[in-house]
């Protein structure tokens, strides 16, 4: 079912792999990637060569574990 | 030696022998009594987390989908010291993993993104060279495409809500993505039961061909729950 071609504008298409990294990138990044572990490694997200979001997982986890702390936590 | 998991099947049964993993390892299954877990020996003992290894991670669980096998997945981003180790931990696991298994008996993950049709072309330098003032006009600039977006985002969230109403029959859970890394602007995840597939993509495509023009909807899937059944193990 993955395989299936693009369909028309305007209608649902199935992701090709091959054509829609970028899409596919960040479905497995808010699916399949754990967060709740320290995990190292750079992820990027490129348009056409042109680099959109470029992710270092490190300082974005423990971004997100501070603020978690800050929310539950006492005020500053 | 290290060992990496993609996830817990149901039934004793073996990867195709030609079915890699990360880094092109092969994949090999440790015996869980009447499941088993598909892994690959990993040759370090930290994992950097790259979109090549999402790729194959995903993919081998897809395998394992495709074969009609119900499959508890493993997030990816832990590693095991060795077999021992993690049959200990999915042996600590284990009404976990049972509750899970239950969960996706005879049901795949399908998910909708809503994204932009197109990606709003930045504005070259070159095209500011004329302005009198082009500090002020790059700004101007940005803000008009930051307004553009939040109006693109709301029109997805407005679909998307309408989806999964038309959708709502076809799944047995939904999961909304919150802050979907882009270029996506909003994600739904379901639980949907094999035999709704084909169904859930037509109604999928239903909502698409009637959405805004500067939209696009795909669909991902069959895929293995992470969204609903994963389980941490370790």
């Amino acid at each position: 079912m993955d395989e299936m071609t693009r369909a028309q504008a305007h209608s649902a298409s199935m992701l090709d792999e091959d054509e829609d990294e970028p899409l596919i990138l960040s479905d497995l990044l808010n699916r399949v990637l754990d967060k709740g572990v320290v995990i190292t490694g750079e992820v990027t997200i490129a348009v056409a060569g042109v680099d959109l979001v470029r992710l270092d997982l490190r300082l974005l986890l423990v971004a997100v574990e501070r603020l978690a702390r800050r929310s539950i936590g006492p005020p500053e | 030696m290290p060992v990496h998991l993609y996830g817990v099947l149901d039934v004793q049964a073996m990867p195709a022998p030609t079915l890699r993993g990360l880094d092109g390892l092969p994949v090999r299954t440790i015996a869980l009594d009447t499941r088993c877990a598909w892994v690959s020996d990993i040759s370090g003992t930290v994992l950097d987390a790259t979109p090549q290894r999402l790729r194959e991670h995903d993919a081998v669980l897809r395998e394992a989908v495709a074969a009609e096998y119900s499959v508890v997945p493993s997030l990816f981003g832990r590693l095991h010291a060795n077999d021992i180790s993690l049959g200990a931990s999915l042996e600590e696991s284990a009404e976990a993993l049972q509750e899970a298994m239950s969960r996706v008996r005879g049901r795949v993950e399908m998910s909708f993104l809503v994204a932009a049709s197109d990606v709003p072309p930045l504005a070259e330098h070159d095209e500011l060279g004329g302005s009198r003032e082009p500090g002020r006009e790059h700004l101007r600039r940005l803000q008009s495409q930051i307004h553009a977006e939040r109006i693109l985002r709301d029109k997805a969230a407005e679909l998307a809500q309408t989806a999964s109403r038309v959708l709502n029959e076809l799944f047995v859970a939904e999961r909304v993505v919150e802050r979907p890394a882009p270029p996506v602007l909003v994600a739904r995840a379901h639980l949907v039961t094999r035999e709704n597939i084909a169904r859930y993509v037509r109604a999928v495509n239903s909502q698409a061909a009637i959405a805004d023009s500067a939209l696009r909807v795909a669909v991902r899937g069959p895929g293995a729950a992470y969204s609903f059944a994963a389980v941490r193990i370790g």
